[in-house]
């Protein structure tokens, strides 16, 4: 007992990542508003981002993360956090969390800067390699789906909407179309939605032969 | 990608297809890789699409609920994609509801300080008007420290870190009666909000006691009793919520 502090403000890492893994609501919260307040008093000394995107990359970071431990890319065993290949964790939650958040943000940059010099961004995305290997995608069963989970928050609104509205809420293409009325044609929305699905892929296929099959 | 195998993939991942239709559709499954290969695609797709939308939409609620976001300055919102500022709206979707919830803390922060504005107001009024005659309320029937919130607990605080857990029992004893003299005070408060905020500072002092009680017990080792404490200080709303239920689980692992 002498080792647990007496005025902690927080929970520990320990009991966040048993928490979200166990689909506590209570810790679920708690990790979400422990990682955005530090995320808000330190981003600024990682990146430079405005305001509204700094709220993009917090969510896409939180969601990596939430992903990672209900996957079991972050557990607890004895008592001790590991993370991947069952290796303890080194440094605190909210660190890991930064280092996943700053690769998010240099996501968010690429998406917003294309028509770069072709021999610098291949030289860029050969040291990204190792970094996006070791943090955001890992070498299993699952990395495909962890590569998918990734373009989906890169997807056109356009194609995120039909997916949403199809795979999530279930709905009918006849009542998709009610609800994004621009489509005149059944047809027409499931052309749509192929094409999305297969530029989709085709982006998670580059992604997982660059990272993963380099 | 095949588009004519789509809509049978979609339709037996969605549960849409005859339990006669499916039962050929595994059949083509087992036979053909490229099928397969598309059907796995989907579903994870599907699997991904479901896992992000539920994060979000439990994001966005508590989003509503935090009030610590002062520095945002824009009245972001999440979305279902990362591409561009509230692009992928989807207005029937229950987790983007645009009204603000308030919940009971809020309502009671407004309260708090509705009435800190009345009993600032009433001190500024009264030292201009300089009557004494018109007091409205006694300030010495709550100690100083109660109006300020929160308890000065330093020497228990200080005995706690000596280990000296017996002394530091009798104190939080002391405080603990002093507590219950001043709660029986706010009963004769005849201003409602004056009322409810004073005990709202009283339970912020309570809470802290309780919470220094339990290193008490546990220094003492009284095990069962700090336990006890506290399953009822995490069940309790307030500061120390959180953090109870934090030692509560370390404690019983």
């Amino acid at each position: 007992m002498a080792e647990t502090r007496l005025y902690a403000k927080t929970y520990s890492d320990v009991a966040y990542v048993e928490g979200m893994y166990r689909r506590d609501p209570v810790m679920e919260r708690a990790l979400h508003k422990h990682c955005k307040q530090y995320f808000d008093e330190n981003y600024r000394g990682v990146f430079f981002v405005g305001d509204e995107h700094k709220v993009e990359i917090f969510q896409e970071s939180f969601i990596t993360l939430w992903e990672k431990i209900e996957k079991r890319k972050i557990y607890v065993e004895d008592g001790i956090l590991k993370g991947k290949d069952g290796a303890p964790f080194i440094g605190k939650l909210t660190t890991y969390f930064m280092g996943i958040a700053k690769l998010k943000f240099k996501e968010w940059v690429r998406d917003r800067h294309t028509g770069q010099d072709a021999e610098e961004e291949k030289k860029r995305k050969a040291k990204d390699a190792e970094i996006y290997k070791e943090m955001l995608y890992d070498e299993g069963e699952n990395a495909m789906l962890e590569i998918i989970s990734d373009c989906i928050s890169h997807m056109s609104e356009r194609c995120c909407q039909i997916l949403t509205l199809f795979y999530y809420k279930e709905k009918s293409l006849d009542d998709i179309m009610l609800e994004l009325p621009t489509f005149k044609s059944k047809n027409a929305l499931k052309t749509e939605k192929y094409k999305c699905m297969e530029n989709l892929r085709k982006s998670a296929q580059e992604i997982y032969h660059r990272y993963l099959n380099a | 990608m095949k588009i004519e195998f789509q809509d049978h993939i979609d339709d037996y991942l969605l549960d849409r297809m005859s339990d006669e239709d499916s039962k050929v559709f595994e059949q083509e499954l087992k036979n053909d890789d490229e099928l397969r290969e598309q059907m796995e695609f989907t579903k994870d797709v599907q699997t991904a699409t479901k896992s992000r939308n539920e994060k979000l939409a439990k994001m966005q609620e508590w989003e509503d609920d935090y009030e610590w976001e002062e520095d945002r300055g824009v009245a972001a919102r999440y979305r279902p994609t990362g591409s561009g500022y509230e692009s992928c709206s989807i207005p029937s979707m229950d987790q983007t509801r645009s009204m603000p919830r308030f919940s009971g803390r809020q309502y009671l922060y407004w309260i708090s300080g509705i009435a800190a504005i009345f009993i600032v107001g009433f001190f500024l009024i009264h030292n201009y008007m300089g009557g004494k005659e018109d007091m409205m309320f006694n300030p010495s029937s709550i100690e100083y420290s109660t109006m300020r919130g929160g308890g000065n607990y330093e020497n228990i605080e200080k005995l706690l870190v000596d280990k000296n857990y017996e002394d530091a029992m009798k104190q939080i004893e002391i405080e603990e009666t002093k507590i219950a003299e001043q709660r029986t005070a706010t009963d004769s408060i005849a201003d409602e909000e004056r009322r409810a905020y004073d005990r709202m500072l009283i339970q912020e002092k309570a809470d802290e006691l309780s919470w220094m009680k339990v290193y008490a017990l546990l220094g003492a080792d009284r095990r069962d009793d700090a336990l006890q404490l506290l399953d009822e200080l995490r069940h309790t709303e307030g500061e120390y919520k959180e953090k109870a239920d934090s030692l509560y689980l370390i404690i019983c692992k």
